[in-house]
């Protein structure tokens, strides 16, 4: 999918993540009625004439955990601010089940759940007290021990639950804000940056339960620095400068870095200039061939496998001889890197254009 | 791995807006419990505060060392070793001196506390119908001392006044103290005039002595009532003196003027009436000159007699002020604190997301607060009255009232305070502003009837105004607190409370 921006993304979640629903998630559900769990149409946010947020348009369908990823100052912060309502679109519409989102009534609101990027944890309480007032908050009954015992546990952090916040680090306060985030066990989140100095194996359990929860048909919308995080979420939006450049799953959006699969072919000699062009032209590849080291060459093709098995007799026909050729699997950093640079080239062709013109 | 959900109940509609509001008295009390320092700081230190002011306070400050200027050899020191006695009470002579230059560089290093200089010649000023001026110098910077030293040097030279007034009036005693004898002669006259009977020359004998005596009395009785009349005293006595005037003048009108009585005269005369009339005349006048020369001068004197079930002394009245004055700051500062540090904290953000209403968290934190400064006052006014001895005349359940409408007013107003404060800084500040403004316009240390009305609307926006008042009117007159007072109390509490939450309502909403 070529990176675009003010363009209708549906996200759906896989089938094979879906779960039959509880009667709980269906008394929800005809709540909703039908309407997508978040939905923004033409979003934009600008701070003092700065925009921050432009032009989103896309669609969460309930069951989805969605990522919004992207470096610092992108605008995922302020995305999942204005979804969740906490802050006012200077032009078009965030929604909620249907609701604007800075209209949802309280009832609504208990559905809902957020972790902002800095904890709101009170230093003089214990962590058990800490998620007390959070359940207390949603109006949750006093008879809660054993669940917020079960989401201490989960966050590893049972044990320290008589410790006040102000005696523990700053990774246990992530923790314990993210257990806070999941105290009234919402069918919406926002996770602002959830994993943001955790350690790996840790991360890795999180993630774990947050895809225990997306197929229980609850929808997560998590935003992430860890590109590598992208394979945990049913659908991948990258953000760069405001800009939505694509939404869609971890697999489409390694191939819509290069547009195609990745091929890196180990010749037993280097390839000429005039070669390299003949490659480029060969049918089975999309675009043009790339000299990634003296001998060897990548090319991006619809297919890896197919082209793998069809590769050496076009090469021969070249005057080529393939010493080894394997798929290369694009890491979700080099995607990202790879979107975010063909964006730019883009915006900058276009400005270019428009300055010309 | 257990289901994150597992357990999780959801909230039920009618219990929830009460779970949610609880969330803000366990929250705030937790964290309060959690400051042993500072709830004993809120005990300790104003108890400790009370106690030492009630056991160092003293009126000391009420004397005042007075050095006295005045010409060398007049009779102002003769005056003021007279009434030094009297004046202990207001004044400490210090001395007499001649020059007031010394006595104000006395007045400048401190040694005394005002110089009176008397003027150089009274009697010149009085009798050209002016009055001496007697004037007070002092280097009081404070408006309340000064105000105490005019009070003081109005009493004293009033005492002085009187004091004069008493040594005129007893020279106007001692004129009169040979009428005594008169009329005494004049009752033996007529005892003389009724024995004479038939004997012409010794009834002219004693008719003629009776005159003499009469205009002897008139002479002395005229002069005195003269005199009293000029120092302006209107007295029974000076109208006693007026009716002996008249009486004297019948008697010698029965008489035959002039020296040197024939028989004929005698004749004339009804002796048996002129002895009559000069008995009831004694009679009448015998104590004329028995009179205290301070009665004449002094006729009122004062005692004060309370008719309040306690006795209250001086430290004893600020207590119910200064607890009111307290529960008010404590209210309004942690009010204020409380919410700006939930907004420094990013909570803010939370609560915006979060099916909590301004109002449940407005009547949360005033509940959590609430509580404790209900424990606070309860401590701090058990303590006065059992420790300091502090009289407690009222019933206590009006007490718990006040307190309740006292805190719950200042809380509300704290809380409007904390949506106009930036930082927690900001908000110490306006904390300090609220109580400078319960030190000044509460009635604490001015009264409010001192207030011009418009100022007078900050004291009646201020709970600590109506708390003083209920309190005292509980601890020392034994009365439930006035409708006015408590009905103050409570309408602050719902306009400061419904401003809040209109306030935290707007800070909430999103932009």
């Amino acid at each position: 999918m070529a990176p675009r921006t003010g363009y209708r993304t549906s996200v759906n979640a896989p089938t094979d993540h879906s779960i039959a629903p509880t009667d709980q998630d269906r008394s929800d559900t005809s709540q909703t009625g039908g309407s997508p769990a978040v939905r923004a149409e033409a979003l934009t946010k600008a701070f003092d004439a700065d925009p921050v947020v432009i032009d989103l348009d896309f669609e969460i369908t309930d069951g989805s955990i969605v990522g919004l990823i992207g470096p610092s100052g992108c605008g995922k912060t302020t995305t999942v601010r204005l979804l969740a309502g906490l802050l006012a679109p200077t032009s078009g519409t965030a929604e909620v089940h249907g609701t604007t989102s800075t209209e949802l009534s309280a009832s609504q609101r208990s559905n809902i759940g957020y972790l902002p990027q800095a904890p709101a944890l009170f230093p003089d309480l214990s962590l058990l007290e800490n998620l007390h007032f959070h359940a207390s908050m949603y109006g949750m009954p006093f008879r809660r021990k054993g669940h917020l015992r079960t989401l201490l546990d989960w966050v590893e952090l049972d044990d320290d639950r008589g410790k006040r916040v102000s005696e523990v680090s700053g990774g246990m306060k992530r923790r314990l804000a993210l257990a806070a985030a999941f105290v009234h066990a919402p069918r919406l989140v926002f996770l602002d940056e959830p994993t943001a100095g955790i350690d790996p194996i840790l991360r890795d359990k999180f993630w774990q339960e947050f895809r225990m929860l997306g197929d229980d048909g609850r929808t997560l919308v998590v935003t992430t620095q860890y590109m590598g995080e992208a394979a945990y979420c049913d659908y991948v939006g990258l953000l760069s400068d405001g800009e939505l450049l694509m939404l869609d799953t971890p697999d489409n959006l390694r191939r819509a870095a290069f547009d195609g699969e990745v091929i890196d072919i180990t010749l037993t000699r280097p390839a000429s200039d005039a070669e390299l062009a003949q490659i480029s032209a060969l049918p089975i590849v999309v675009g043009s061939a790339e000299r990634i080291s003296h001998d060897v060459v990548r090319i991006v093709v619809d297919d890896a496998g197919r082209a793998l098995a069809d590769l050496s007799a076009p090469m021969e026909r070249i005057g080529l001889e393939v010493e080894e050729a394997a798929e290369h699997i694009v890491n979700y950093d080099e995607a990202f890197v790879r979107v975010v640079e063909r964006h730019r080239e883009l915006r900058n062709s276009g400005d270019d254009r428009t300055g010309t013109d | 791995m257990a289901r994150l959900d597992e357990g999780a109940r959801s909230p039920s509609r009618f219990g929830a807006p009460f779970v949610r509001t609880s969330s803000f008295i366990r929250k705030e009390l937790a964290e309060l419990i959690r400051q042993p320092r500072m709830l004993a700081l809120l005990v300790i230190g104003p108890f400790t505060l009370l106690g030492l002011f009630g056991a160092g306070y003293s009126q000391s400050d009420l004397v005042l060392r007075a050095l006295f200027v005045g010409p060398e050899g007049s009779v102002y020191e003769d005056v003021l070793a007279t009434y030094e006695e009297d004046m202990g009470d207001f004044i400490e002579p210090m001395g007499f001196l001649e020059s007031e230059l010394v006595a104000t560089k006395a007045l400048y290093d401190g040694e005394v506390d005002v110089v009176v200089v008397f003027p150089d010649d009274p009697v010149e000023t009085v009798l050209s119908g002016e009055r001496a001026l007697v004037r007070v110098l002092h280097d009081e910077i404070d408006p309340l001392q000064q105000t105490a030293i005019w009070v003081a040097t109005k009493m004293a030279v009033a005492e002085v006044n009187a004091n004069v007034l008493s040594a005129i009036a007893s020279e106007a005693q001692d004129r009169l103290a040979p009428a005594t004898e008169i009329v005494a002669t004049l009752a033996d006259l007529a005892t003389e005039i009724d024995a004479s009977d038939g004997d012409t020359a010794r009834l002219g004998a004693a008719v003629e002595e009776t005159g003499a005596r009469l205009d002897e009395l008139s002479v002395v009785v005229d002069g005195s009532s003269m005199l009293l009349d000029r120092l302006d005293t209107v007295t029974d006595d000076v109208t006693e003196l007026d009716e002996a005037r008249a009486a004297i003048s019948d008697l010698r009108g029965q008489l035959p003027a002039g020296a040197g009585l024939t028989a004929a005269d005698v004749d004339d005369i009804d002796t048996t009436a002129l002895a009559a009339d000069l008995r009831t005349f004694s009679d009448r006048y015998a104590e004329l000159t028995t009179l205290d020369p301070a009665v004449l001068t002094r006729p009122f004197d004062s005692t004060t007699e309370s008719i309040l079930p306690v006795r209250v002394d001086q430290s004893d009245y600020f207590v119910p002020a200064s607890l009111a004055l307290l529960l008010q700051h404590l209210g309004v500062t942690f009010a204020a604190l409380s919410l700006v540090r939930d907004r420094s904290t990013g909570l803010f953000e939370l609560l915006r997301v979060s099916p909590l209403s301004p109002w449940e968290i407005v009547t949360g934190k005033c509940i959590a607060y609430l509580l404790m400064g209900g424990a606070v006052a309860a401590i701090l006014l058990a303590l006065s009255v059992v420790a300091l001895g502090v009289p407690m005349a009222g019933a206590v359940v009006w007490l718990a009232v006040v307190v309740v409408g006292l805190v719950l007013a200042s809380l509300a107003l704290g809380m409007i305070l904390s949506m106009v404060s930036g930082t927690e800084s900001q908000a110490v500040q306006y904390a300090m502003l609220s109580l400078l403004a319960g030190l000044f316009f509460s009635g604490f240390v001015l009264s409010i009837d001192d207030l011009v009305a418009p100022v007078r609307v900050i004291s009646f926006a201020l709970p600590v105004t109506y708390g003083i008042r209920a309190f005292q009117d509980v601890m020392f007159r034994g009365l439930q607190p006035s409708w006015i007072d408590l009905g103050g109390l409570v309408g602050l509490a719902a306009l400061y409370g419904t401003l809040a939450v209109m306030a935290l309502r707007s800070k909430l909403r999103i932009t």
